[in-house]
């Protein structure tokens, strides 16, 4: 009984936070609708004039272009990168906790202070509004949540695979791309989306460093928003929710897909 | 099994030469003084050690006393501190894992979740780059030599794990390797399924010839399985002979006691009588006894098995054996099934574990003879 009633509780809770965060953002989607000049809740008449205006408008799109390429570069890399570390831990030693946290670093840093160092830094070398810094620095900013999913997946999966490989002849890039790729491809496809993710919306470094006459969509966004208010960026916001959502349930399928993938292969090891 | 299977065609393709074309004679593996260090920790004193063309060899030991780093030096993975490792003539001490042409079935299942049953089998033939149709057949039959051929195209995460066991075994075989050799395979089965995969390891084995060295500390699995088996102890090679021979000549208490029961007793004194060799033990007991080793009255000990007791009731006479009799108490009775092993305590003071018919039944406190069957007391190092 009690459990029931901590469950029921429990559900509650959930609810109520979920209204509590997501409500603001809700609430943007059918302002989008209107058709007023200003922003307006409930919308008096549905219109897709703001959707109109904003795909009309190539500033908005070639931000979004160049926001999703800096997402995909920067995901792609922090992929990699955290593949490398989950490879180390399986291959040649596991990762201890120490250098796990050091790892983390970036996650806790500050984003405006990591913004303000790189400034300082870049400005004399000139690469400062390139969209190849801004990359490098989304991809350190992901690197430790890629990391973190390599390093569980490499654990869940046995080292003793990879010698077995080897005493049947494969070589090592036979090993990699028969054995460990495939089976830590959920990881694979999970990482690069939170990478994705990570770079697609982030700010701060985008408005520091990033390019400054095409800037990415969060930072258009921004400076738009310090100027004026208009029901257009409740529309790119809209749109934004969407791709968001979208991943968001894509990793909740992986996820999902993954659990099952597991729980099968724990029941064939006879466990 | 029916289908005569031709691997002469293959022979040429595989990565390197099939144990046939070896001289006759020539061992399949030699160790020569090999040792290994972990920085100041000598976990594998110098060992010599050799595994013949056609032969099983187990290596025998608690944890720790290193049969798994031979197993893991002979495989490759692990390099040795020392000495020499040598697969028929030639010195493969350098070699690597992949190009040593041996198969490996480990403790943990290994089999690759990503590939079904039959790709999993096909993948040493893969690697080797045999030509599609050949591997069809190769890896059709070698399923069906481990009973498998209806589950080719199902997930290791669908079968059992005597089956994992069976399919790594063929994917181990498949290739028709150098060597075979075998983790513990059976360790994480239970006891049943571990009988029956012994005794197909066992058929397998004997129809592949191939030569095998096993890792186990289950003393049964090793002398039901093997032509020779090597007893270790922290590091060392304390036993190295066939299973029938090493049981009932064991060189030490230790590996006797290692391999089963048994009963020993210090000596007071080793004398000749009848021309043949007998013992006193410290309790008076007087026996002709085998002496499998030398040494002197201080170094060794009698042995006697519980199977080798044989208990009657008081006044009766135990048949078939020599040396003294024992009167003795029953002091408990455990009931095994097909046996009953019963401890009784002779008049002397000799506590002696005996095993006997599970239909004899004799409650504690009741009065014994016992003999020791002639033959069997043996004398073995005490250490």
């Amino acid at each position: 009984m009690k459990s029931r009633h901590l469950n029921i509780l429990g559900w509650v809770y959930c609810c109520l936070l979920i209204a509590f965060l997501l409500f603001p953002i809700i609430i943007m989607v059918p302002i989008s609708f209107g058709d007023t000049d200003t922003l307006h809740f409930p919308p008096e008449r549905l219109s897709l004039r703001w959707y109109e205006t904003v795909l009309g408008d190539d500033r908005w799109l070639d931000s979004a272009k160049l926001s999703l390429w800096i997402a995909i570069w920067a995901a792609g890399l922090a992929t990699v990168a955290g593949l490398l570390v989950g490879l180390v831990h399986m291959r040649l030693g596991r990762i201890g906790v120490p250098l796990r946290i050091v790892l983390m670093m970036p996650l806790v840093a500050p984003n405006v202070v990591i913004a303000t160092g790189l400034f300082s830094l870049l400005l004399p070398l000139g690469l400062l509004g390139s969209p190849t810094s801004l990359i490098l620095g989304h991809a350190c900013l992901a690197v430790p949540l890629t990391m973190v999913i390599f390093l569980n997946a490499a654990d869940s999966l046995d080292p003793l695979l990879w010698t077995a490989a080897d005493s049947l002849g494969a070589r090592w890039p036979r090993i990699l791309r028969e054995i460990v790729l495939p089976n830590l491809g959920i990881s694979i496809v999970a990482a690069f989306l939170i990478a994705f993710i990570t770079s697609w919306d982030e700010v701060t470094l985008a408005i520091f460093v990033g390019p400054i006459v095409v800037p990415t969509l969060p930072s258009r966004m921004f400076s738009f928003l310090t100027e004026m208010i208009d029901p257009a960026v409740t529309a790119i916001a809209t749109m934004l929710i969407g791709v968001t959502a979208l991943i968001g349930l894509l990793m909740i399928i992986l996820n999902i897909v993954g659990r099952k993938y597991s729980a099968a292969r724990r029941q064939g090891a006879g466990q | 099994m029916g289908k005569q299977f031709n691997m002469k065609t293959t022979r040429q393709d595989a990565a390197s030469t099939s144990q046939d074309n070896a001289p006759a004679g020539q061992n399949a593996l030699e160790m020569r003084a090999v040792t290994k260090d972990y920085g100041s920790l000598r976990v594998l004193h110098p060992t010599d050690m050799t595994v013949g063309a056609h032969e099983f060899v187990t290596l025998l030991g608690p944890s720790g006393s290193g049969k798994s780093t031979i197993l893991s030096i002979a495989a490759g993975i692990t390099a040795p501190s020392g000495g020499q490792v040598i697969a028929r003539g030639v010195d493969i001490t350098d070699t690597a894992a992949n190009a040593r042409n041996i198969g490996m079935v480990f403790q943990r299942y290994t089999l690759f979740p990503n590939k079904s049953v039959f790709d999993n089998v096909a993948f040493p033939l893969k690697v080797r780059g045999i030509p599609a149709s050949e591997k069809k057949d190769m890896v059709t039959h070698f399923l069906e030599l481990v009973g498998l051929e209806n589950q080719a195209h199902r997930f290791p995460a669908e079968i059992s794990g005597g089956q994992a066991q069976r399919v790594a075994l063929a994917r181990a075989l498949v290739f028709e390797p150098a060597l075979l050799l075998m983790d513990e395979p059976l360790g994480a089965l239970d006891r049943r399924l571990r009988q029956t995969l012994q005794e197909e390891i066992r058929r397998i084995q004997q129809e592949t010839k191939v030569p095998t060295l096993y890792v186990t500390h289950d003393q049964e699995e090793a002398m039901s399985l093997s032509d020779r088996v090597l007893i270790l102890r922290e590091g060392h090679v304390v036993a190295d002979k066939g299973p029938v021979e090493l049981y009932s000549n064991p060189p030490t208490l230790w590996s006797a006691q290692f391999l089963g029961d048994a009963n020993a007793r210090a000596l007071e004194k080793v004398f000749e009588k009848d021309g043949q060799t007998w013992a006193r033990t410290t309790c008076g007991v007087e026996s002709p006894v085998r002496k499998a080793v030398e040494g002197t009255r201080d170094d060794l000990v009698m042995l006697v098995r519980p199977e080798d007791c044989v208990v009657v009731a008081e006044g009766e006479t135990p048949a078939e054996c020599s040396g003294d009799i024992l009167p003795a108490t029953v002091r408990d009775v455990t009931f095994l099934g097909p046996f009953r092993q019963m401890h009784i305590e002779s008049d002397g003071g000799w506590t002696l574990k005996t095993l006997v018919s599970g239909d004899m039944n004799l409650a504690p406190g009741t009065r014994v003879s016992c003999g020791f069957r002639r033959g069997r007391p043996v004398l073995a190092a005490a250490d």
